[in-house]
């Protein structure tokens, strides 16, 4: 039964948790790792915080789980409740902490600088982790939030707008103005 | 390795699988999220519609503001357009847009749409059904309706004989109740105030006479000086009131004609009105004002009528 289940797609696995709550397990399961990162990397960097983010975060996805429209890809679906949560997070600290971005800073300067064709936004490869993530946390958090999620979190433009709720065009833009500004943050760390 | 992945999964899944179980959670039915998106829609087609009906009463209001005799009641076009166009209706439209783009972004997908589809689905159908309840004359009566249950509002009507009923500035809005001497032109006249007027009317056309002897609410215009006439107006012009209903283009555009022919006309008026009173009365005395001025080229009250001065186009001092 668990290696049938593993093997089945998110919407599948949504309508069998509908039925059967303990089969909601499998959802935590698949999920966990990377809303734990992506919460980590929107601030909420204290474990204890994070746990408690987290568990807010799927008690409401099961809450909400009728909700859920399976026309919609269903990681976008549950990333933005995730979003959400660390934001009540942070408003309830009344602070944005600087996020954790836990990632090869080579890596995502490449993926950066991949679909990027303007060269006046590409970026400097020498650039190393520690300044990436200075850059970052200066960087208008609107901005933030789609670069967190389009090069640390490599989710489509579709699926960014779901999260962040955006017109598509809206995230392309946003997606080059963000590299923009990120570019000019990083020209003191040169 | 980071914090996160050294956490046991299970710990997680458990602890929340035991927190469902506990607390009784469930996820919220089908029909509750069908019913909130449904709310949205709803308040959505609500706030379009309101929309469309402050913009029909804006419409109605903007299309009917009298402009057809603006000169009558301020100095210039920008004056008058300043004080009668309808800020309420249009700020109210504005905001009804507003709430509307609101709820059409929360749908479900709402946010999917570019926002020019959104502000411009939300003003089209506005000015759609705005459009469709002005030409059903929806905007003249739910003007009409708030200017009688509403004290504070300002109805066109209102609005309309606020500015026409200004006795000091030659200006009234009502009716005739009696005719006083019919050969020596006089009529009994009760303004929008219930204040009583004689009205010489012996500069006035002959439709405009009996226009003003029909009895209807009728706005005029009037020589107001006691040097002219001790003990009545002296009328120069009269205008139906027609904010009674919805009037149509068709009667400002006979209001402006009316008022230009009003204009342009009053000496050869004038000397019409007295030439027939000589064929008819020899011995009968003019005005005071008409003897002391009937060789001058000036020799009509209304011809000098401050209103008529100001839009005549070739003005002669």
């Amino acid at each position: 039964m668990v290696a049938e289940i593993t093997s089945l797609g998110d919407k599948e696995v949504v309508k069998l948790a509908l039925k059967e709550r303990a089969l909601f397990g499998h959802i935590v399961e698949r999920y966990q790792s990377k809303l734990s990162r992506y919460v980590t990397r929107l601030g909420v960097r204290d474990p204890d915080d994070r746990d408690d983010v987290l568990q807010e975060v799927f008690i409401k996805v099961y809450r909400n789980l009728n909700d859920y429209d399976d026309s919609y890809s269903f990681s976008a679906w549950i990333y933005r409740i995730a979003h959400n949560e660390a934001i009540s997070w942070y408003r309830k600290k009344k602070v944005r902490p600087e996020g954790n971005l836990v990632a090869d800073s080579e890596e995502v300067l490449a993926f950066l600088n991949n679909d990027e064709e303007d060269a006046s936004v590409r970026l400097d490869q020498k650039i190393n982790a520690e300044y990436l993530q200075r850059a970052m946390a200066e960087l208008d958090p609107k901005y933030r939030d789609i670069l967190i999620l389009r090069y640390f979190e490599h989710l489509e433009y579709e699926e960014i707008s779901d999260v962040l709720k955006l017109p598509l065009g809206t995230v392309g833009t946003f997606i080059h103005r963000a590299k923009k500004q990120l570019r000019e943050l990083l020209k003191k760390y040169e | 390795m980071s914090d996160t992945q050294k956490q046991p999964h299970n710990d997680l899944k458990e602890s929340i699988l035991s927190r469902l179980e506990k607390e009784g959670i469930e996820p919220r039915s089908r029909l509750y999220w069908l019913s909130h998106e449904y709310a949205l829609w709803g308040a959505w087609g609500a706030t379009v519609l309101c929309g469309a009906l402050a913009l029909s009463v804006a419409s109605f209001a903007s299309l009917h503001i009298g402009y057809a005799l603006y000169e009558a009641a301020h100095d210039n076009f920008l004056t008058f357009l300043f004080d009668a166009l309808p800020y309420l209706w249009l700020v109210t439209f504005f905001l009804l847009v507003a709430a509307a783009y609101f709820n059409l972004r929360h749908t479900k997908r709402g946010y999917r749409y570019p926002i020019v589809l959104v502000v411009g689905s939300s003003i089209g159908f506005s000015v759609l059904g705005g459009g469709l309840l002005h030409w059903l004359g929806a905007g003249w009566y739910l003007d009409q309706m708030l200017g009688k249950a509403v004290p504070a509002y300002q109805s066109r009507a209102k609005f309309e004989e606020e500015m026409w009923q200004k006795p000091l500035a030659g200006r009234l809005v009502g009716q005739v109740v009696e005719e006083i001497n019919e050969k020596e032109d006089f009529l009994d006249f009760i303004d929008a105030d219930g204040e009583s007027w004689h009205l010489n009317t012996e500069e006035l056309r002959e439709h405009d006479i009996k226009l003003l002897k029909s009895g209807e609410k009728v706005r005029i215009l009037a020589a107001t000086s006691s040097e002219l006439s001790e003990d009545a107006l002296y009328v120069c012009a009269v205008f139906p009131w027609i904010l009674d209903h919805a009037p149509g283009l068709r009667e400002w555009r006979e209001d402006r004609a009316e008022f230009i022919e009003n204009v342009k006309m009053p000496r050869e008026r004038f000397r019409e009105a007295r030439l027939e009173r000589e064929d008819d009365e020899q011995d009968r005395a003019l005005p005071p004002i008409a003897i002391a001025t009937e060789n001058s080229k000036t020799s009509s009250v209304c011809y000098n009528l401050s209103v008529f001065k100001k839009a005549r186009p070739d003005v002669e001092e």
